[in-house]
């Protein structure tokens, strides 16, 4: 992994399309600004994978019988 | 076209019925081809069905029928990547996830999938600074002990 020191309100460029700026820094939190293309999916990484983790299970769990029976009970 | 499916047998499927997400889903990023599964139309659920692997499989359901304030902004990124220009082309399902051991199903509203269903192309959005849960839990009111004795 490259690794860059910044200081507050410096930047890094990714390609020439997106920009990583440190706006602030308080304690062990650092605020980011991005500048990217609209295309460009920006998440936290731990949402993004709480979302993969959730599809897996879905998938893992589905039984159509269960579900089969959920609605007929409510018929 | 034929799809295997694990749990629907071997269905012929019209090509123009397939389902684009050019991205893949998250958790599936490689299978991009779905199609849509209603076993019973009664019933307001059907599954998305990967093309491309016959065990990849998911519940999923129309979210507005079980959460009536649901509501959020598809991003003009997500418009655009969907090519969405007006609201009939576009169709919102939510994931179900059963949960046997507690006799019940949550759905996520935080990740809905959007459709565009005249171009058929898909993508499964994650919505930013809202407070819908990954897991929001389903109720059937009439149900809930119908599945905890025979579930």
């Amino acid at each position: 992994m490259l690794v860059l020191t910044r200081k507050k309100g410096e930047s890094i460029m990714i390609g020439d399309q997106i920009e990583l700026v440190i706006v602030s820094i308080e304690g062990d939190q650092v605020k980011l600004g991005i500048k990217a293309p609209l295309q460009v999916e920006i998440y936290r990484k731990e949402v993004y994978e709480s979302i993969q983790m959730a599809n897996r299970e879905a998938r893992e769990k589905i039984d159509l019988d269960v579900i089969s029976k959920m609605f007929k009970k409510q018929e | 076209m034929i799809v295997n499916t694990a749990s629907f047998g071997i269905l012929e499927i019209d090509p123009q019925d397939v389902y684009t997400f050019p991205h893949g889903i998250p958790g599936f990023e490689g299978n991009m081809k779905y199609i849509i599964v209603q076993p019973d139309p009664s019933m307001p659920f059907c599954y998305f069905q990967s093309v491309e692997e016959s065990s990849l499989t998911l519940l999923v359901c129309n979210p507005f029928l079980f959460f009536l304030e649901y509501d959020f902004q598809l991003s003009d990124a997500n418009q655009q990547e969907l090519n969405i220009t007006d609201a009939v082309e576009v169709a919102v399902w939510s994931v179900v996830t059963i949960d046997k051991d507690k006799n019940g199903a949550t759905m996520n509203l935080l990740a809905p999938i959007v459709v565009n269903v005249q171009e058929k192309r898909g993508k499964q959005v994650i919505l930013h600074d809202s407070n819908y849960s990954i897991k929001h839990k389903m109720s059937f009111p009439e149900t809930d002990e119908a599945i905890i004795t025979e579930g």
